[in-house]
């Protein structure tokens, strides 16, 4: 009902259209972070198990303390870079000859949440695949193509590169 | 001063969509503050919608 009498306000006199954007419009975007973040989550769940039968200590504490830190703040990195690209830059046109991406990014909501609760080794695994797929659908759209490289430090996992 | 807009564009933060309507008020009294949103004019781009 209030949408219809907006309408016919709209109708009756002119109404200013506002542009909405994350930021002012720079066009620049890119699934790197995300996919940093998502090695970072691995990398600090690989250094907490190494932790698992470490004798408790002050200074182990203070280690796991900062890994958990590390971990939070990356995986809440990976779900707002994935949700600024899903939200900001697909358009319905895109979601229409992808209709995998709004799965895609609701699952990387997902895992991205069980990532950060749990010290989950296969979850985190799960969300690079899922980041991957989603930076490889990404460049896909941009009209770039990508390859798959091996990061060249710990955790070395596989990564998508755009070929720019 | 109260004025209707309506949103042309997607925005995540604040959440918008296409079409939807805001009414914004023109504050003399009331100072603005990091987290308010405010609609522009932009020189190059027009209105935009914004927040601090």
């Amino acid at each position: 009902m209030l949408s219809n009498i907006l309408n016919l306000v709209k109708k009756i006199t002119p109404v200013q259209e506002v542009h909405a954007h994350c930021d002012i419009p720079c066009g620049i975007y890119d699934p790197g972070h995300a996919i940093i973040g998502c090695l970072t989550i691995i990398r600090m769940t690989d250094l907490m198990n190494d932790h698992s039968t470490v004798k408790h200590s002050v200074d182990c504490q203070n280690e796991v303390s900062r890994y958990i830190a590390e971990k939070e703040r990356h995986a809440a990195i990976v779900k707002h870079e994935i949700r600024i690209i899903w939200g900001d830059f697909f358009k319905p046109p895109q979601f229409e000859k992808y209709p995998e991406l709004h799965d895609l990014t609701h699952r990387i909501m997902l895992l991205g949440s069980k990532a950060r609760q749990e010290v989950n080794t296969d979850a985190a695994l799960e969300l690079l695949e899922k980041v991957n797929r989603f930076a490889e659908l990404f460049w896909e759209i941009k009209g770039i193509t990508t390859k798959k490289s091996v990061y060249p430090y710990p955790p070395a996992l596989a990564v998508i590169y755009p070929e720019l | 001063m109260l004025k209707l807009s309506i949103i042309k564009g997607y925005s995540m933060s604040p959440s918008y969509l296409e079409g939807d309507y805001i009414v914004s008020i023109t504050p003399r009294l009331i100072h603005l503050r990091i987290e308010d949103v405010i609609t522009f004019q932009h020189a190059s781009y027009g209105y935009l919608i914004k927040k601090i």
